[in-house]
């Protein structure tokens, strides 16, 4: 650490007790940091008899402390949105409840390591038939989510992989929402043949991006086209809407958002996760996300769950399905 | 600290931490994701055992040395982090001054000015128009000591340079907007503005 680091104040003295030493001595920065109260007593003192023969000198200095309060009001002070404020409001309930889980968790392990030999430890063979039951009953449930598509317990998120969640939630359904509307979409959705699409997103991210094939499924799904974007954390991004037909024959705007897996959140592959966002609910919007080929995709939309679960398998997105 | 009352405390700094980030990314957008990352890393578990208050005992309010300018560090931090994460390395004021603390800082002289009848609004609209021009690097500091009112050493503190090079952005800053209103014929006759010695104009 150095010697500033240390001291700032007394390093501040110095330099400034420094500039007093220069020959020709440098009156204008003087008469700043004089104008800010950065000089100690004595330092004024001694600015008062270096000035004393010159009579624009005052002048000097109240220009500097006119312009001082001039910045600060032409300086924009705008307030924290309250939408951000009630994010950042949750984020320290987030934390404190993280906070408690982790203190929870230590409880338990450390309870853990103290119990009893339990009764499945006694003998061997006890031991043995617990394993294969554990096993049967794994397979059992993994298989029972997988058929069914059954929400699986929610995965815990760190304090900054809930905040990502948050901002990647409110980025897309915000991108979503004003690509809904045709001029916003024209101009950024350029490319409307999928294929050409899928090659050109391929080829950015240097890894293969799979698309649903439109051709065979015109009756439930229509590409309405794709181009750049910017999701956060990530350095390309794509933006890609469909409009899907739900059961009444109604048309709902479906946006994907194609990237390389920023890693930020926990996602398995052969998973897929439905994502918390407060943005999204509040929007009546269902947010997915599952990363496949190292390619993370976004699905968000305001359709129901079952057009939802459609265009997942459309996108052949897994169907084993978690809350995050 | 307790864990409640640092919480109160890094979030009654959340307007100011909101306009440092607005004044740094420009974008609203940006501007509240890089908030949200500051609050992220602040309410991270294990950040309150290692915050120290380095406020004034008199002044634990104000945040000055203490919760602000420490969530100020962050900010600046995470922002140019991002910047460098995406490549888009800002222009360095080292093309203007030397970064080390020794370095001579420029004898440039205030104008002088005879104050009369002002006005103001004119001032600061043409104030508020060079102050968007400037680099991040001089918007940054200009900022933190126009309208925060932070001292030298808490800027340079924040933003991990000597305070010379505080003084030297600082200068710099003031010298683009005394610039930018002695450009300006009528506020320089409203606020009879002149130069006391000719100005050298090598930057």
């Amino acid at each position: 650490m150095s010697n500033e680091q240390q001291h700032p104040e007394h390093a501040q003295e110095a330099f400034l007790d420094a500039l007093f030493e220069e020959s020709p001595i440098n009156l204008a920065a003087l008469l700043r940091a004089c104008a800010d109260g950065e000089l100690n007593e004595q330092q004024c003192e001694r600015l008062k008899k270096v000035i004393a023969d010159r009579p624009e000198a005052p002048s000097q200095h109240d220009f500097e402390q006119a312009l001082r309060g001039c910045c600060s009001r032409a300086m924009d002070k705008p307030q924290c949105p309250k939408a951000l404020r009630d994010r950042v409001t949750s984020m320290a309930a987030t934390a404190v409840a993280a906070d408690q889980d982790a203190y929870a968790q230590q409880i338990e392990d450390s309870n853990s390591t103290t119990r009893n030999r339990s009764f499945w430890a006694r003998t061997p063979a006890m031991g043995i038939a617990a394993a294969v039951l554990l096993s049967v009953a794994g397979v059992l449930v993994w298989q029972s989510a997988s058929i069914f598509g059954v929400l699986s317990p929610s995965t815990p998120l760190n304090i900054e992989q809930a905040s990502y969640s948050e901002r990647v939630g409110q980025f897309v359904l915000g991108e979503h929402k004003r690509c809904c509307n045709d001029d916003a979409a024209e101009a950024k959705l350029i490319q409307h043949d999928i294929s050409q699409a899928s090659a050109y997103f391929s080829q950015q991210f240097e890894r293969p991006v799979r698309l649903p094939q439109m051709e065979e499924n015109q009756e439930q799904i229509r590409f309405y086209g794709g181009g750049d974007c910017h999701v956060p954390e990530t350095i390309q991004s794509g933006h890609l809407r469909f409009d899907a037909i739900d059961p009444n024959g109604e048309a709902i705007s479906v946006s994907l958002f194609i990237a390389p897996d920023p890693g930020v959140l926990p996602l398995e592959e052969g998973v897929t996760y439905r994502l918390s966002s407060s943005a999204c609910d509040a929007a009546g919007a269902r947010l997915f996300v599952w990363v496949s080929g190292g390619v993370q995709y976004l699905l968000v939309s305001e359709a129901s769950d079952k057009t939802c679960g459609d265009v997942r398998d459309l996108m052949d997105a897994p169907r084993r399905i978690k809350q995050i | 600290m307790e864990r409640d009352k640092f919480e109160q405390l890094a979030l009654e700094h959340l307007d100011a931490v909101y306009r440092m980030a607005l004044h740094l990314a420009r974008k609203p957008e940006e501007a509240e994701e890089l908030v949200q990352e500051v609050y992220a890393r602040a309410f991270r578990s294990g950040t309150i055992e290692r915050f120290e208050d380095k406020s004034a005992p008199d002044d634990m309010l104000s945040g000055s040395g203490g919760m602000r300018s420490w969530l100020f560090a962050i900010c600046h931090n995470v922002f140019y982090t991002r910047i460098k994460k995406q490549s888009r390395q800002p222009t360095s004021v080292d093309s203007f001054y030397d970064e080390s603390s020794t370095e001579s800082l420029p004898d440039e002289a205030p104008p002088v000015w005879n104050q009369g009848d002002l006005n103001w609004e004119h001032v600061d609209g043409r104030l508020k128009s060079a102050i968007d021009d400037l680099k991040d690097e001089y918007r940054e500091v200009l900022m933190l000591w126009g309208v925060d009112g932070l001292k030298y050493r808490e800027i340079a503190e924040i933003i991990e340079v000597p305070i010379g090079t505080v003084m030297s952005r600082l200068h710099r800053a003031r010298k683009l907007l005394a610039d930018s209103l002695m450009g300006d014929e009528d506020i320089v006759n409203e606020l009879g503005l002149r130069f006391h010695q000719a100005t050298p104009e090598a930057e």
